[in-house]
C-alpha cells in the first residue's frame, strides 16, 4: 500500500512538472525533492501543492510547510497518509 | 541563479534582500512637513535642493541612477540628470504623502480606447494579476483600483520605511489593501493563499528579489533579467494578467495611465510561450516609454541583470 502510493506520487510529480527526462521509477524514495537531482524550486513546490490539494486533499499553506512536506517522496507518503483524505 | 535544468529562479531569504530605494523613517515626515508649511513657489525649488543633497550623501543609488540614465540617455549622464531622476522620485513620494492630506490626483487612461480591454477586465467580477513597474507614480493606480469594485491586494515587502504605503492603504478603498509579505520565502503560499480566496493581486515585475523564476527579455538594448512569476501564478491559477503602469503627471497633477493587452493563459496551446510574448511586448512599450521619460524608472539599485548567453 504504502509502495503503491510512492510510486503515484513518483509519477504525479514527473507529470504535473512534466519533468521529460526523468522516469518515475528513477526517483528513490529518500531522495530530497529540493536541492537533490530533480532540482525544484519553490513554483514547483507551489505546483505540486496544488496537485497534491486536488489528489489527496492535502492542505498546505505555506513554504515552511510545502519544504517539510516535499522533503523526498518517502517523507511525501507519510504526510499524504497523516493529512489527506482516503483516495 | 542559473541552474543545470536551464530554469532561472530567486530563491532570497528575507536576510538576503538587495537594497531597496532607502531613506530614513522621518524622511517622509520631514517632506509631508515642508509641503504643508511652504508656499509652492519655494517647495518645489526645496525639494529640488533636498534631492540634490540626497545624491550627494547615497553613492550606491546615485551609482545605480548613472548607470541606468547611461544606457537610457545614450551618453554619460551629467550631475544634473541625476539630480533630476532624484527630483522625480521626490515628487512620486510627494504626490503619497498628499493622498494622506486627502490630495487625491485624478488617475485617468492615457488612451482610453487602447485601455477598454483593462477597463473591461476591471470592471467584471473576474479575478486578475495586475502587473505594474516601479515608474512615475505608478502606486498611485491604487487609486483608480479603488473606483472598481473589486478586491484587490498590492503586494508589498514590508520595510522600515513604509510610511508612504501606509498613507495609501488609508487613501483606497477598503476594497484595495496591501498584502505585506514579511519573509520573502513566504512569498508564494501569501499569493497562492490570496488568490484562493478570489481576491486579485497587484505585483510589481521589475526587481528581481522576490522568490520565484525569472527569465530573461530585451530590455534597454540587451537581454535582461526580470521576474516572470506572474506569469507562472497565472497559467496555475487560470487567471488573467495585465499591466499598468503611470506616465508623466499632467500640468494639473493629473495621473495618466498606459495598460497592455489582457493575456489569458487558457487561450493559448502553450501559455507560457504566449505569456514571453506577452510580457515582451509589454517591456517594449514601457522601454518606449522610458526613452520619452528617462527619469520615471524610479529603481535606485542596479539595473536588472544581464542574461547569461
Amino acid at each position: 500500500m504504502a509502495d503503491e502510493l510512492k510510486i503515484r506520487l513518483k509519477k504525479l510529480i514527473v507529470e504535473t512538472l512534466n519533468l521529460q527526462d526523468v522516469k518515475p521509477e528513477e526517483i528513490p524514495d529518500e531522495e530530497p525533492l529540493f536541492g537533490g537531482s530533480l532540482d525544484l524550486d519553490s513554483i514547483d513546490g507551489l505546483e505540486l501543492a496544488l496537485k497534491l490539494e486536488k489528489e489527496f486533499g492535502v492542505k498546505i499553506g505555506s513554504s515552511e510547510e510545502s519544504r517539510k512536506a516535499l522533503e523526498s517522496v518517502e517523507v511525501l507518503a507519510e504526510y499524504i497518509k497523516k493529512h489527506g483524505r482516503a483516495t | 541563479m542559473a541552474t543545470e535544468s536551464g530554469k532561472l529562479r530567486v530563491e532570497l531569504t528575507t536576510r538576503q534582500r538587495p537594497d531597496r530605494n532607502p531613506g530614513p523613517p522621518w524622511g517622509y515626515r520631514l517632506l509631508g512637513l515642508g509641503d504643508r508649511i511652504l508656499p509652492t513657489a519655494i517647495a518645489d525649488p526645496a525639494l529640488y535642493a533636498g534631492s540634490a543633497l540626497a545624491v550627494s550623501v547615497m553613492p550606491a543609488q546615485r551609482a545605480a541612477s548613472a548607470e541606468y540614465l547611461r544606457i537610457v540617455l545614450d551618453r554619460t549622464p551629467a550631475r544634473s540628470d541625476i539630480n533630476r531622476h532624484f527630483y522625480a522620485f521626490s515628487r512620486s513620494l510627494m504626490a503619497k504623502l498628499r493622498l494622506a492630506r486627502g490630495i487625491r490626483p485624478a488617475v485617468y487612461y492615457a488612451d482610453r480606447r487602447a485601455s477598454e480591454p483593462f477597463d473591461t477586465l476591471c470592471r467584471s467580477p473576474e479575478p486578475a494579476l495586475f502587473g505594474t513597474f516601479h515608474i512615475g507614480h505608478s502606486d498611485l493606480i491604487g487609486c483608480m483600483l479603488s473606483d472598481f469594485d473589486r478586491k484587490i491586494a498590492l503586494v508589498r515587502h514590508r520595510l522600515g520605511n513604509s510610511i508612504d504605503t501606509d498613507f495609501m492603504s488609508r487613501a483606497f478603498s477598503p476594497s484595495v489593501r496591501f498584502l505585506w509579505i514579511n519573509r520573502a520565502e513566504d512569498f508564494l503560499f501569501d499569493l497562492k493563499n490570496a488568490i484562493e480566496q478570489n481576491i486579485s493581486v497587484g505585483l510589481q515585475c521589475d526587481r528581481v528579489e522576490f522568490g520565484g523564476r525569472i527569465e530573461s527579455f530585451q530590455f534597454l538594448g540587451k537581454r535582461r533579467l526580470f521576474p516572470f512569476t506572474i506569469y507562472h501564478l497565472a497559467t496555475l491559477f487560470e487567471r488573467p494578467v495585465v499591466f499598468a503602469f503611470a506616465g508623466p503627471e499632467d500640468p494639473e497633477g493629473n495621473i495618466p495611465v498606459i495598460t497592455s493587452a489582457v493575456f489569458r493563459p487558457a487561450d493559448h496551446k502553450d501559455p507560457l510561450a504566449a505569456a514571453r510574448t506577452h510580457f515582451q511586448e509589454v517591456l517594449s512599450v514601457l522601454e518606449d516609454h522610458l526613452r520619452e521619460h528617462p527619469y520615471l524608472w524610479f529603481n535606485f539599485t542596479p539595473l536588472n541583470p544581464e542574461a547569461r548567453p
